[in-house]
């Protein structure tokens, strides 16, 4: 499905933005639509111009043309108002190194508007709700990357955020901090957080996301709206050989020329594997297994992953792979 | 009462005032002021000028140089993001950080102004009235207050001038923070000098426009009025930091400002201490300010489209020029016979008719010159986007100005200067050929900049009118 595909009220609207750098257009009449209350999961290769659309919706960078607003407000008119409600992640936290967690969580609830009793009344609840309560004392500068990840967040919730945007979240994290991060992104989203989430992991987005963003050279390719409780409609199926095959490519182009299998796309092909996009349908699957049989291959090894916001990234360009 | 500080106050105050540095400075400030009591003699002029030492060291060295990295550091450490969008407004964060960044500073200014009070008040300041001894000031307490006003300056325009050049930039080098640092100092230095420069300042007394003020008072009050301008001005480029809507109206105000300010303290040839002041302003905001081709095209579009708000939407230089060329428009009116007879009087054998002629060559050439210089600044700063453009500028500006004409002499044996400065009809020729080759680079550099998305946005819009 392209286009909005929204079920709320819009609190992204952007239309047509344009914005050039020195040298290049980073967005060429990019447009999008997300609704409040969803996890919006904004995908594409890099250079695809998804850092520059986030900044330009959290209000820290003017579109040479085009128009923008955020929760009804428009960008243009009155970005600070749009600050206000915008908590926004960048790819590379920024901390103070030399200051703790509270004083982080208390300048960002200062800077909110929030004062004494409430302030200290926020401080504690977003500690308690990120799980930051031991490391209020700490510096963030002896933090871990996933422990200053979870305070970024905590600064960004201090000020009740109508929208959070966070660029590439996952981006240096260990597995274990990505679970972290994967959780309390499901936590914010049951609590009904509004985001729009950048990655080129698009296995990670996936756990949280209620609709997907394609990007490509500076547009809005698709936006499809994630079914969380249907199955995905394509897998990629893995497929390694016991031993290297220099002509892999042309027998499984043999096999696939069956018109049964006429819904099977090649994504990449080795000497000893390959890797295919099919529908998501075991009794296929299963005629294929035995077709790469007979076809002589020595199958070693036949597995599936199934990735729904993977279907929509591939559906909009099924030859370009996502990392 | 501590609940409603301005939250990027106290950030700052967490980061530069700690406890450790609250204990250290009045230790040692109280060791050294032991040290000279226990010296004897006239200890309490000892004390004075050696705070003021201190003083000035702290401004110009310490604080000049955290009121520059207050927003550099913040690009550097990758938290200038966060507070753009943190809520708070741009007034609040200017203020915040004007007076945060350097708080420590404050405090070691406060601690030295303490030990000058206990020299006073003990021995009151006849020591040194009438005499130059207190750096040219002639009241202990007014010198106190022109420090006070000279430490806000400092602070103020490091701010300003880092804040100019650092707007939109992704990168904040130390060895540019330490150019705005000294930049601040300098135009503190040349401030005093202006106005010490008067030609009453010798007997304590200056003179504005008719108005007779005391030297001291003077300096003191141009000091606190520039460092409003400094104040407003960053309060402007944090309004521009924060996406908010801007325009040269403020700048303008403040050229037109500037030009009366110089003018008032010039006896004769106002129009000349006015031209020098804004073209100074002009030099320095066409070196500082970021040259992005996107800006440049888009405010192109918008003059092409003849939309009026494009008026007020130039880059800085633009305005500055403008106003320079209306000054030399005054002069060649209202000036050019003072000039000449200034000339002559310093001994120039040259008919006043030819003469007359000779300054119009000369005040033309001097426009043309600027405006190829600040071509050339443009031209450096959008093929160096990432601020290197400043120095490129200056290195190209030192051959122009110093190298080239020195090794043509050399070379030639003739005086080739009169193709570089503006000295006469040749350079009058010589400036209009090398402005228009500048803006031809600055066309082409804009043209090659374009991506061809970039080209057919360009005729997209000029087709729209």
């Amino acid at each position: 499905m392209s286009g909005d595909g929204g079920s709320g009220p819009g609190m992204i609207e952007a239309d047509d933005l344009v914005f050039e750098y020195a040298r290049s257009r980073a967005l060429d009449g990019a447009s999008l639509s997300a609704p409040a209350g969803e996890i919006t999961a904004l995908v594409g290769p890099n250079g695809a111009g998804k850092t520059t659309l986030m900044r330009i919706l959290a209000g820290l960078q003017r579109p040479q043309a085009g128009r923008a607003r955020v929760g009804g407000v428009d960008l243009a008119q009155n970005p600070r108002r749009v600050h206000e409600m915008v908590g926004f992640l960048p790819d590379f936290i920024g901390l103070y190194d030399a200051l703790s967690g509270e004083r982080h969580l208390r300048h960002s609830g200062s800077c909110a508007g929030l004062r004494g009793a409430a302030l200290s009344t926020r401080v504690a609840e977003t500690a308690r709700r990120l799980d930051l309560e031991e490391l209020l004392t700490k510096p963030a500068g002896e933090m871990s990357r996933g422990q200053r990840q979870r305070l970024a967040i905590a600064q960004a919730l201090m000020k009740a955020p109508k929208l959070l945007i966070l660029d590439e979240p996952a981006s240096g994290l260990d597995p274990e901090a990505r679970r972290g991060l994967s959780d309390l992104l499901l936590q914010l989203k049951r609590e009904g957080a509004t985001m729009l989430v950048s990655s080129h992991i698009l296995s990670e987005l996936d756990d949280y996301s209620d609709r997907v963003a394609v990007m490509k050279a500076g547009r809005i390719v698709r936006v499809e709206a994630l079914d969380l409780s249907a199955a995905p409609r394509f897998e990629t199926i893995t497929l390694n050989l016991a031993a290297p095959r220099p002509d892999l490519g042309a027998s499984l182009s043999r096999v696939l020329s069956d018109e049964a299998f006429a819904e099977i796309a090649v994504l990449e092909t080795g000497a000893d594997s390959a890797r295919l996009r099919a529908p998501n349908a075991a009794a296929l699957r299963a005629r294929l297994l035995s077709a790469l049989i007979d076809e002589g291959l020595a199958v070693a090894e036949f597995s599936v992953s199934r990735r729904r916001l993977q279907d929509a990234y591939f559906e909009s360009d099924p030859t370009e792979e996502a990392a | 009462m501590i609940q409603r500080l301005n939250p990027e106050l106290q950030r700052n105050l967490w980061l530069e005032c700690t406890p450790l540095r609250l204990v250290a400075a009045p230790l040692l400030g109280a060791l050294v002021l032991l040290l000279i009591i226990a010296g004897g003699g006239g200890w309490q002029s000892d004390v004075f000028e050696t705070a003021h030492a201190i003083l000035l060291i702290a401004v110009a060295f310490w604080g000049a140089r955290v009121s520059a990295d207050a927003v550099a550091g913040e690009i550097r450490d990758r938290t200038w993001d966060q507070q753009r969008i943190s809520g708070l407004g741009p007034m609040a964060m200017t203020a915040g950080k004007v007076f945060g960044a350097p708080s420590y500073v404050w405090v070691i200014v406060a601690l030295c102004l303490a030990a000058q009070a206990l020299a006073l008040l003990h021995y009151g300041d006849g020591w040194i009235s009438g005499s130059e001894t207190a750096f040219g000031f002639a009241s202990g307490w007014g010198a106190m207050l022109a420090e006070i006003a000279g430490a806000l300056f400092t602070f103020c325009t490091a701010f300003f001038l880092s804040l100019l050049a650092l707007n939109g930039q992704d990168r904040a080098r130390s060895f540019d923070v330490t150019l705005f640092q000294f930049a601040a100092v300098a135009a503190g230095v040349t401030l005093i000098a202006v106005v010490s420069a008067n030609h009453y300042a010798t007997d304590h007394i200056a003179v504005w426009w008719g108005l007779r003020l005391g030297a001291l008072p003077a300096v003191t009050l141009s000091l606190l009025v520039f460092a409003l301008w400094a104040f407003y001005g960053g309060y402007h480029q944090m309004r521009r930091a924060f996406a908010m809507r801007t325009n040269g109206l403020p700048w303008i105000a403040f050229l037109v400002f500037l030009g009366v300010f110089a003018a008032g303290w010039a006896l004769e040839l106002k129009g000349f201490a006015a031209l020098y002041a804004v073209a100074a302003a002009g030099y320095a905001a066409v070196l500082l300010e970021p040259h992005r081709a996107p800006v440049y095209r888009h405010w192109g579009r918008t003059l092409a489209q003849g939309r009026a708000s494009a008026l007020l939407k130039a880059p800085s230089w633009v305005y500055a020029w403008i106003g320079a060329a209306l000054l030399v428009g005054w002069i060649l009116a209202y000036e050019r016979y003072a000039v000449l007879e200034q000339l002559l009087e310093f001994g120039a054998e040259v008919d006043v008719e030819r003469g007359a002629s000779l300054i119009g060559s000369v005040a033309l050439a001097g426009l043309f010159f600027m405006l190829r210089d600040f071509g050339i600044c443009v031209w450096a700063g959008l093929r160096a986007s990432d601020g290197r453009g400043l120095w490129a500028s200056l290195v190209i500006l030192g051959v122009l100005y110093l190298l080239l004409p020195n090794l043509l002499d050399l070379a030639a044996g003739g005086d080739a200067s009169a193709l570089f400065w503006p000295t006469g009809v040749t350079s009058l020729v010589s400036a209009v050929l090398q402005a228009a080759v500048t803006a031809w680079l600055c066309a082409r550099e804009l043209g090659a900049a374009a991506s061809p998305d970039v080209k057919s946005l360009a005729k997209t819009a000029g087709s729209a009118t």
